[in-house]
């Protein structure tokens, strides 16, 4: 599903070798980044986790990495390197799947991920993040509709917005679609920039601005995949477009795995985009008929949802519709014994529009 | 060189004789939502015909002569039924009521395609019944529910089966009227039960101007539960459908020996498809790794692995006419692709390959003589 820009270019190297275009060869490996990313930033070798998918674990714990072919692994924080020892598995689209194993003795905290293969190298930052234990009762921050590329002040009033995020206590941070306003490379690049202003994890997903075909994909990876986050389950899903928000693809399936996989958790919330009371029949029946999701966090409206919009009407499952970070807004809701429980929306000073 | 090339032939011969199937299949794929297109493959030589608009295309349904394909397109006007002939010829959609409408079923006689139509994104959506000839679109099942998800009951014989042992009456509804309405067409469908704040499903036996409860004539807890996907089976002697009675989604076979649950299983079950001769059902489970494709044989109940999805994924059964093959998705390759299964020999082979993915197989019936 994901085609992975590293493969593209392996290909063009072979290609090119059979070609006999050596100068071309060699332009292509040097241009290949050591850093983060490729140089449109896009995903490049390691499709997860990245920062808007992260792995949370906790000392002695493990993780699951997706990568273009297998290969050294390692943590990164500052100076320090930590090297990890990981069993492999062919996943589908001749992906690798690493099964990483986290050291006993690291210290708790933000790492990347470094992948290395003959010259190949790979970072994905932000993409670990290690836990002493992960706390029993806690705060998540609900962002939403940021909009990148909208305006010139979009990018200094979703910085505002992460910055506040960042001192709101939070443990976490979900940013629920519309990350762009109309999904360019060069908007995905303005988001990425001030997502990487976080000190959460981040965990991102799909809105129908950014719908430009694959490239949230490119950037991101998973439009559909589950967290836990201690003794919570988080699914984040892709709500696509209303009118053609069928049962065809695999994502059905998928909501169906996480939602059983997660069946033992405390709290299941779900994290979209949009909602809308009819689509996607099979995907409602899973999380809120069959199996109800304890909350729907979503954004779309850029606006609260209304004393009358508190559930879904198919069942229990309570919604939460942040209103837009593109006007400053975002909102606290601190995870419980008693359930989520919604803070009023906060808000920032929303950048002036330059003159 | 020359014992390679022999070699070679021998492996097409008998690659072909394995994949001994043969009519076509259509479906839907593309490199992404926006360009979806319903094609047509041809099994023998996995050459495959584009028929659709490749506007978003949905997923197809034939016609039962096997002449003409149905599906939703996206159009100016919003989601619009498209009837197009296998080889693309004499496409054509007609002017709605409505601007969302999707899940086009043929009438048993192909002279009518009954679909969902969603007038206020809310929960009263409509099925709506339209002559193919004339385009002529009338609402079915009168006013009490919110209605989705139809398709035609081929007969009433279901209706004769359970009316020896139960009588056929609905609180609020004409029953009489109701079933000598049906004689003239009905439909099963998924009715929108309760209210905004506590919707539930049901399904319902639909007419012209009435709809009813189907199930609540055997079972006073199915308002209980969430019913979904009601096929009936060829003949029309039986229904099956999927209900989350039993704590997960399981599939449920109403016919002659009553209420039956067929594949019982701690893991969901989902989407039953009949074979032509009505022994078996296709269905999807997860009672694998993944979802999976698998079958089971009505009488017995035993249930046999078509696709467990392995770490991938496989769903959308669809049956050969003559019941022997089964083609479905399976995400193997990460995009998407149909596979062809042999039940005899159990095999698979791939109809479908490539960058674009391909989803919603649907087998072409055999031409009627």
């Amino acid at each position: 599903m994901i085609k992975s820009t590293l493969r593209q270019r392996i290909r063009r190297v072979r290609r090119s070798k059979t070609c006999g275009m050596l100068v071309y060869c060699v332009f292509v490996l040097l241009s290949l980044p050591a850093l983060a990313r490729s140089t449109n930033g896009s995903l490049y070798a390691i499709q997860t986790p990245n920062n808007g998918m992260p792995a949370l674990t906790t000392p002695g714990g493990s993780f699951d990495a997706m990568i273009a072919s297998k290969g050294e692994l390692q943590l990164s924080a500052g100076d320090r390197l930590i090297p990890l020892t990981a069993q492999w598995e062919d996943a589908p689209g001749e992906y690798a799947l690493a099964h990483c194993r986290i050291p006993a003795d690291i210290p708790p905290g933000t790492y990347a991920l470094q992948w290395k293969n003959a010259d190949l190298s790979d970072i994905n930052v932000r993409s670990v993040f290690v836990y002493a234990a992960f706390p029993e009762y806690y705060s998540i921050a609900h962002v939403s509709d940021t909009h990148l590329g909208k305006r010139a002040s979009t990018e200094a009033t979703n910085t505002a917005v992460i910055q506040a995020v960042n001192a709101s206590g939070a443990v976490l941070a979900a940013v629920t679609g519309d990350l762009t306003e109309s999904g360019d490379d060069a908007q995905f690049r303005d988001f990425l920039r001030v997502l990487d202003t976080c000190t959460l994890p981040t965990f991102v997903c799909p809105g129908n601005h950014d719908r430009q075909p694959g490239k949230y994909e490119q950037f991101f990876g998973p439009t559909c995949y589950m967290f836990g986050f201690g003794r919570d389950g988080y699914i984040s899903f892709d709500t696509k477009d209303f009118s053609a928000a069928g049962d065809l693809g695999p994502q059905d399936g998928l909501l169906e795995t996480y939602r059983r996989a997660l069946k033992p958790s405390r709290w299941v919330v779900g994290l979209t985009h949009r909602y809308e009371a009819m689509q996607g029949m099979r995907s409602q029946l899973t999380l809120f008929s069959d199996d109800p999701l304890d909350c729907l966090l979503f954004g779309h409206w850029h606006r609260e949802n209304t004393a009358e919009q508190r559930t879904v009407p198919w069942g229990t499952t309570p919604i939460t519709v942040v209103p837009a970070a593109v006007n400053g807004k975002y909102r606290i809701i601190d995870v419980t014994e008693k359930g989520l429980l919604p803070r009023p929306f906060s808000e920032v000073q929303q950048a002036p529009e330059p003159k | 060189m020359a014992l390679l090339l022999i070699a070679e032939c021998l492996l097409l011969c008998c690659a072909s004789f394995l994949s001994a199937s043969e009519g076509q299949v259509a479906f839907t794929g593309g490199t992404n939502q926006d360009d979806q297109c319903v094609q047509v493959a041809d099994v023998a030589t996995s050459q495959i015909t584009r028929v659709g608009p490749g506007k978003r295309d949905g997923a197809p349904r034939w016609s039962p002569d096997g002449a003409w394909l149905a599906f939703e397109s996206q159009t100016d006007a919003g989601l619009c039924i498209f009837v197009v002939r296998a080889d693309g010829s004499e496409g054509h959609t007609w002017s709605h009521k409505y601007n969302w409408n999707q899940s086009p079923r043929w009438s048993p006689d192909g002279h009518f395609l009954a679909y969902t139509a969603d007038p206020d994104k809310g929960l009263k959506t409509v099925v709506l019944v339209c002559d193919v000839t004339t385009g002529t679109e009338t609402a079915w099942g009168g006013e009490g529910f919110g209605q989705m998800r139809p398709v035609w009951l081929p007969s009433l014989e279901l209706m004769s089966l359970l009316r020896a042992g139960t009588k056929l009456e609905w609180k609020g509804v004409d029953s009489t009227s109701l079933m000598r309405e049906a004689e003239n067409g009905a439909l099963l469908t998924v009715g929108i039960t309760g209210d905004a704040m506590h919707a539930s499903t049901e399904i319902l036996l639909t007419t012209a101007t009435q709809s009813a409860p189907i199930l609540s004539l055997i079972s006073k807890d199915s308002v209980r539960y969430a019913e979904w996907a009601a096929e009936p089976d060829p003949k029309g002697r039986a229904i099956a459908f999927e209900s989350n009675d039993g704590g997960d989604r399981e599939l449920f076979v109403l016919g002659k020996r009553g209420l039956l649950d067929i594949t019982n299983h701690p893991a969901a079950d989902w989407n039953p498809v009949w074979s032509p001769d009505g022994k078996w059902l296709a269905f999807e489970s997860f009672r694998g790794k993944r979802q999976g494709v698998y079958r089971v044989f009505v009488d017995t109940a035993r249930v046999f692995a078509v696709d467990d999805g392995g770490n991938y994924g496989a769903w959308a059964p669809a049956w050969s006419p003559d019941g022997k093959s089964l083609a479905y998705v399976s995400n193997e390759s990460a995009k998407p692709q149909i596979q062809l299964y042999d039940t005899k020999s159990e095999k698979h082979s791939p109809l479908t390959k490539g960058d674009a993915y391909a989803l919603a197989p649907a087998w072409r019936p055999r031409p009627k003589s």
